[in-house]
């Protein structure tokens, strides 16, 4: 008796101590949930450091910050950009100010440098300039900037500056006897953006193309999350607000709650249109349309597929449109067999606005131009 | 060996047992109390409460080793059954003792079904900023529904809130998301993995599932940050990043963002994707960012977020309101005005501190309010603690059975003694009389 008490204490001891010495258990999942729709679906290209709320690291960079000693940088809005880098260059790490760093692949002297400022970032004469002094070029006054060319960056035309010269060197990298710098700079409202190459001459102007490609290919992460906060932000006198103009058949309604706006159609009792506006950036584009999608009893779209919808040019971004056909069903249960539903999705700096309007597809059917000039005619105050 | 059975539960069902533990429970209040100095109200809670032996208090630099509550009341519920209600000696004069004693019993096995059963979090809801001015005041009086300005009772997707959060246990999920636009969550609670050790992990399975589920390197609070160059080349982290262990917060259990490593094996053998999951991997309107991953043809997300339960019911919340006594800080209202929405149906209800609104089994409680810092915001928040416990009456049925048993027994010791009184008064008058 007393050896079998000692021994179912020994074995007890050494069950005890045996989680200490590492290994792996295993178990059935018993705790399983069907749900009508995910809690949250976050885009299939979703980084680590999209998650961790980090900008995507990478490698390092031959030039150095192109903004370094600028005032203002630090507190550069958190936007994330997204781009195609052209074929024969490549992504490389650059510093925590860059939203990109570029090289052309086997010339390790180039370097291009994608970043941003808070405010106008000192001024486009002096940008334009700083840049030129870098050259070891001249200045230009305000006339002969306003002449410069232009190219499209982010959808809007962006100062274009092309000088050949000295170049002096970054921070860490090498001066460039004879160089050449291309270089676009766009001022947005509390923002401006700026994206340089500089390099020996004759590789630069081998791919002058690539870099008017790469400037093409930049757009704004709608999908990329914003630092992150464990709670939400309050509502404060920050507010943006809004005007618009209702179409003619449409009409303004009182009392409306949790939304910018909400109007319909005169007389139609079971169609509606409003604007709301969510913080941040509200939970991204794709996440609102599918949202949507999912109330109207459809499968999700891919982040192609919703970079094919159609845009519209309005509260001075580009915004979209979409129209979803089905049987429309929401939170607290109402269903609309026969619905068609038209969204917007307008992703600003701050903030995120949607325009949406649902109700029976025969009285929806030909709401679309009024939903559309609807959508233009918002702007923020 | 009969002999010494005898005895043992001779001594279970003792006084001299029950007012050891009496003593023992008080002294464990006391010292619990004052650890809520140092710590969180939740650690005090697991450590002291939620415990079978406290290891690691000390007075002074000496160890003493203490009976935590849950050892404690065990022990205290053998001790009631075996002496307060088998052994205890049956008759006229101990019925209202034995019923106290059943009423006494039932309070903990409340308290044991609850421990065991109950979810307990938070939900947080956020005014809307307009109403439907029915009497056309314009201010917002009681029944006036937001974002029903047509009197359509109606909602709107995602201005109601349907489900409750943990604010201290974590849970891994992995959601499939279906082609038909829904979604199936596969969940491993908190203590799973909470006592992975260096060197540990612990799988998980599913037929359903094309890959197994292998947790490691769990850190109640940790934060990911981008691998340095050596460490990238050493083939240290994951994506990118590797998991930093930090020192938990031990006086604010929230402030607590724990991290892990997941790793999703196929099983056919297939090469197996990893990442970091991390508590703080959400935007800033509080949307988890959970990891995508793509395996057997199917999509999947992956997240570490907050244990998280679905409420039978969707609630809205219409207005916050907070009164302060006239000249003075102090508060005479926190209240909020809900509409519970279920099955297309609505009704209004008026929560108060000292009226939670209760519904199918779930209670909600007012906690908080905000944002406190702008009194006068445009829109407020207001936080309900939110209790799903199969027990929750029970401490009430329990107390008016104690009650009952004591008013019994004291009444009836009342009745004998004035009987008594009677009987003496009446032996004296008729001694004097003689």
């Amino acid at each position: 008796m007393r050896r079998a008490t000692a021994l179912l204490v020994l074995a007890l001891a050494v069950s005890m101590f045996l989680p200490a010495c590492g290994g792996e258990s295993t178990y059935e999942f018993t705790d399983i949930r069907d749900r009508e729709k995910p809690r949250v679906v976050v885009p299939p290209t979703t980084s680590a450091a999209q998650r961790f709320g980090f900008r995507d690291p990478r490698g390092a960079s031959p030039g150095g910050d192109p903004h370094a000693g600028v005032p203002g940088m630090s507190g550069a809005p958190k936007t994330v950009f997204a781009w195609t880098t052209p074929e024969g260059w490549e992504e490389v790490q650059g510093s925590s100010s860059r939203d990109g760093s570029w090289r052309v692949a086997g010339e390790p002297q180039t370097d291009c440098s994608l970043s941003k400022l808070k405010g106008d970032g000192g001024g486009m004469v002096a940008n334009v300039n700083r840049w030129l002094g870098q050259m070891g070029v001249g200045k230009l006054d305000a006339k002969g900037v306003a002449q410069l060319p232009r190219l499209k960056l982010l959808g809007k035309d962006a100062v274009y500056v092309s000088t050949p010269g000295r170049y002096g060197g970054g921070m860490g990298s090498k001066p460039i006897e004879e160089a050449r710098m291309l270089g676009l700079i766009l001022e947005l409202p509390g923002t401006a953006v700026f994206l340089k190459f500089v390099g020996p001459t004759k590789v630069v102007e081998a791919q002058q193309g690539n870099f008017e490609k790469l400037a093409a290919s930049i757009r704004i992460d709608a999908s990329a999350p914003t630092q992150p906060t464990p709670t939400r932000q309050p509502a404060g006198s920050g507010r943006p607000e809004f005007t618009w103009t209702l179409p003619a058949t449409w009409e303004d309604r009182k009392g409306r709650g949790g939304r910018v706006v909400t109007v319909d159609p005169k007389g139609a009792k079971d169609s509606e249109c409003y604007l709301y506006l969510l913080g941040g950036d509200g939970g991204g584009i794709e996440m609102n349309i599918n949202r949507w999608r999912g109330q109207m009893r459809q499968s999700n779209l891919s982040t192609e597929e919703i970079a094919k919808l159609e845009r519209i040019d309005a509260l001075g971004t580009k915004v979209v449109v979409l129209k979803i056909q089905g049987p429309f069903s929401g939170q607290s249960g109402e269903k609309i067999p026969g619905a068609l539903l038209y969204g917007a999705v307008m992703l600003k700096e701050d903030y995120l606005l949607t325009a949406k309007m649902q109700g029976p597809a025969d009285q929806m059917a030909d709401e679309w131009d009024n939903f559309i000039a609807f959508c233009k005619s918002v702007q923020q105050k | 060996m009969g002999d010494f059975l005898k005895k043992a539960v001779v001594f279970l069902g003792s006084f001299e047992l029950a007012f050891i533990l009496l003593v023992l429970l008080g002294l464990l209040t006391f010292v619990g109390t004052l650890a809520q100095v140092d710590m969180s109200l939740y650690d005090v809670q697991q450590t002291y409460f939620e415990s079978f032996l406290i290891t690691d208090y000390k007075v002074g630099p000496i160890p003493v080793p203490l009976l935590g509550g849950y050892l404690l009341l065990s022990i205290f519920f053998v001790n009631i059954v075996v002496g307060g209600i088998i052994r205890i000696r049956k008759g006229k004069s101990t019925v209202g003792i034995l019923i106290s004693h059943v009423g006494i019993v039932f309070l903990l096995a409340g308290s044991f079904v609850e421990f065991q059963l109950s979810t307990k979090g938070q939900m947080t809801l956020w005014e809307p900023e307009e109403f439907a001015d029915l009497n056309g005041n314009g201010q917002w009086d009681p029944g006036e529904r937001f974002d029903d300005a047509n009197r359509n009772m109606r909602y709107d997707d995602g201005e109601s809130g349907s489900a409750y959060k943990s604010t201290s246990e974590w849970e891994v999920v992995v959601t499939e998301l279906k082609a038909s636009g829904g979604a199936r969550e596969y969940i491993i609670p908190q203590d799973h993995f909470e006592d992975l050790g260096e060197g540990d992990s612990t799988r998980y399975t599913h037929q359903d599932l094309p890959f197994d589920v292998v947790l490691s390197g769990y850190a109640l609070n940790a934060e990911p940050r981008p691998a340095r160059a050596s460490e990238a080349r050493a083939g240290v982290g994951l994506d990118g990043f590797v998991l930093l262990a930090r020192d938990p917060v031990t006086t604010n259990n929230m402030r607590n963002l724990p991290g892990i490593i997941a790793s999703l094996k196929p099983t056919d053998g297939g090469k197996a994707k990893s990442a970091i999951l991390w508590g703080g991997s959400m935007q800033r309107n509080g949307n988890r960012i959970p990891w995508p991953v793509s395996m057997g043809g199917k999509s999947y997300q992956v997240d570490l977020r907050s244990q998280t339960w679905d409420l039978p019911f969707a609630v809205r919340l219409n207005r916050f309101v907070h009164k302060r006594h006239a000249g003075i800080a102090m508060a005479k209202e926190y209240s909020s005005y809900v509409t519970k929405i279920q099955d297309g149906q609505l009704r209004d209800i008026h929560i108060t501190m000292n009226e939670p609104m209760r519904h199918q089994g779930v209670t909600l409680y007012q906690t908080g309010w905000g944002p406190q810092d702008q009194p006068r915001a445009k829109r407020f928040w207001s936080t309900f603690s939110v209790v799903e416990n199969p027990s929750d009456r029970i401490p009430m049925w329990a107390c008016i059975v104690i009650a009952i048993g004591l008013l019994w027994h004291f009444l009836r010791r009342l009745y004998l003694h004035l009987k008594a009184e009677s009987r003496r008064r009446t032996a004296a008058a008729q001694g004097g009389s003689a």
